[in-house]
């Protein structure tokens, strides 16, 4: 192969995974649509159309802008969000089975809003067949998001005792999630059967919690650390082949460890304390492109936000749909969806060994 | 060329591996870092590019004290090649370009992308540059790890044992490559080896390590039966076969 042949090639190769990536994006833009369109108000795509340009009638207006577009939006900035920081994270840990809950984020968070819900009264005001209302969804998130970066705070105190490899920040996050789920335990064991079902309401996870400015912030923080990761997905590329081979090509390892592990937690607690727990999405969205698209994450990681996005939205829709008018906790869904696919990607690749 | 001088290393502080270690090397060879298990000859390779930091001592390059390099700028002149490279899904091409991170910006441009597939050419991978690494056998992924070192267009290559899980062609083949890139791109290259014999065939110079210190330092003419009962405990006899110096186990 000449040179010059062998450089168009690769090219042409490039070119096909950028195609991936567009058809990601096409394929969750389209998802989008159908989310908006589906539910019980049973508006047709035309009318979902044109209330999305702020044409359609006040009703269909006020259910698509006021509804429907906040969930839509949720499941797509939180599904990139905790999709793209499950990547990173199974990059920096060298653990396949790394994703945002690895410290100890999501028992942080479930800790945090038993705090707020049982001890500081931001508990149930009332609850009907319809619906469960939280007294204080603020003081919630924030001490769910508290909740959850203590843990993060807690490795990070210890890395400056000593160097933190990944096998310890694994097992710093398995003892954290133990002590969490201990506390939470014991607060629940001391609260009314009240306070218990809005704990568990709210770990539930739910895509219709937030109000546009939730998820302005969700938004935000997502892209700010997708960018960040993007910026590094050299150094990624670098780290796959080993620590030594990374710091050989000029990476300084520990500081994008550590740097890498802050976004994450950040991100993940800011996602999970405003929608609640949301499982597997940061696991199987990177596993699956993987597989699609390789480990290069110049690629992988957009890839792998948009699957996430995308997988998240699927995910929704099936929770809104199911068993409509009632909505189905969108935790359970992403597992329900999550583990069978998880399981086949992993047997798939025992028998092809 | 590359001044060592008083390198000293120690984990956590705990047991020295490393004492008070001097040499230098001149680009154009091929040196040999030689000892039994657990002298420090890797650390000793880590401790030159600063993957791990020595607690003392100073690595010139050039003139250059490398400890007031960035990693970036390290990684320009001395490239490294750990003993048991990992793949990951990369393909052979994308692993090569990595060679070129300490000089990308942003996205790789068309020099980047040149200079990767001559080392790919050179190497001749060509025909699997469009594989995923995980795929090749050891001997390949050993060529890929070569090829990415040379695209980082090094002073100073660093190998660590790049034969040790090699079949005995494989071990010559790239051994016959790392001389000639040693003498064709007047580099120098540094490699921990525990094939005496094929430190003997390939390189120039030799270091011999011995608890934690340079037990012995030149040319061919410290390849002794004497020094290596030394640092091995192994008697040996050195024979002469078409010209070239064989060490036997007695």
């Amino acid at each position: 192969m000449g040179s010059n042949e062998a450089i168009r090639t690769y090219k042409k190769y490039i070119r096909s995974k950028v195609i991936i990536i567009i058809l990601l994006a096409g394929a969750t833009l389209l998802m989008m649509l159908v989310a908006v369109s589906l539910g019980s108000s049973g508006l047709s795509m035309t009318e979902t159309i044109l209330a999305l340009f702020g044409k359609g009638t006040l009703q269909s207006n006020t259910v698509v802008w006021n509804l429907r577009l906040p969930r839509v939006v949720t499941a797509v900035a939180g599904g990139i969000g905790l999709a793209a920081v499950g990547c990173v994270m199974q990059n920096v840990l060298r653990n396949p089975l790394a994703s945002s809950s690895t410290l100890g984020v999501s028992q942080g968070a479930a800790f945090g809003a038993s705090v707020a819900i049982i001890c500081l009264g931001a508990g149930l005001q009332s609850q009907t067949a319809e619906a469960i209302t939280i007294i204080n969804p603020y003081l919630i998130s924030i001490c769910a998001f508290t909740g959850s970066m203590l843990s993060t705070l807690v490795v990070l105190g210890l890395s400056r005792f000593r160097r933190v490899t990944p096998e310890a920040m694994v097992l710093s996050g398995v003892a954290l999630s133990a002590l969490f789920s201990g506390g939470t335990t014991l607060l629940q064991y001391f609260a009314d059967d009240v306070k218990i079902a809005a704990v568990v309401f709210w770990t539930f996870g739910e895509l219709g919690r937030t109000s546009w400015r939730e998820i302005a912030i969700i938004a935000v923080v997502a892209a700010l650390a997708f960018v960040y990761f993007l910026y590094n997905r050299w150094n990624y590329n670098a780290l796959e082949s080993g620590e030594h081979s990374a710091a050989g090509l000029g990476v300084n390892v520990d500081f994008l460890r550590l740097f890498s592990m802050i976004v994450c937690s950040f991100t993940a607690a800011v996602i999970v304390s405003f929608v609640g727990i949301i499982n597997f999405i940061g696991l199987i969205a990177p596993h699956v492109m993987r597989k699609v698209i390789g480990n290069d994450y110049r690629y992988l990681l957009p890839a792998s936000s948009l699957a996430g996005a995308l997988m998240l939205l699927a995910s929704d829709i099936v929770a809104r749909m199911a068993t409509a008018p009632v909505i189905l906790p969108i935790g359970a869904i992403t597992s329900f969806l999550g583990a069978p696919l998880f399981l086949y990607l992993l047997f798939r690749g025992v028998s092809h060994k | 060329m590359m001044a060592v001088e008083s390198i000293a290393f120690s984990y956590d502080n705990s047991r020295s591996i490393l004492n008070n270690i001097t040499f230098s090397a001149l680009e154009g060879s091929c040196y040999a870092i030689l000892g039994n298990n657990g002298a420090g000859k890797s650390t000793l390779l880590k401790c030159l590019n600063r993957i791990l930091r020595p607690k003392t001592g100073t690595v010139y390059l050039d003139g250059d004290d490398v400890k007031s390099l960035n990693g970036k700028n390290i990684a320009r002149r001395m490239a490294y090649v750990e003993q048991h490279s990992e793949g990951g899904r990369l393909t052979v091409f994308d692993t090569v370009l990595l060679g070129r991170k300490p000089y990308i910006k942003l996205n790789p441009g068309k020099h980047d992308i040149e200079v990767a597939q001559r080392a790919i050419e050179r190497l001749e991978l060509s025909r699997f540059s469009m594989r995923y690494v995980d795929e090749l056998s050891g001997g390949e992924l050993q060529k890929v790890m070569l090829a990415r070192a040379l695209a980082q267009e090094p002073a100073v290559l660093l190998l660590d044992e790049p034969t040790s899980s090699l079949d005995i062609y494989n071990q010559y083949e790239v051994m016959r490559i790392i001389k000639d890139i040693a003498v064709s791109d007047n580099i120098l290259v540094i490699v921990v080896i525990h094939d005496i014999n094929l430190a003997v065939r390939y390189c120039d110079r030799f270091v011999f390590l011995k608890d934690g210190l340079v037990y012995a330092c030149g040319g061919h003419e410290v390849i002794t039966e004497q020094n290596i009962k030394n640092i091995y405990g192994i008697d040996v006899t050195i024979e002469t076969v078409n010209g070239k110096k064989i060490i036997v186990p007695n």
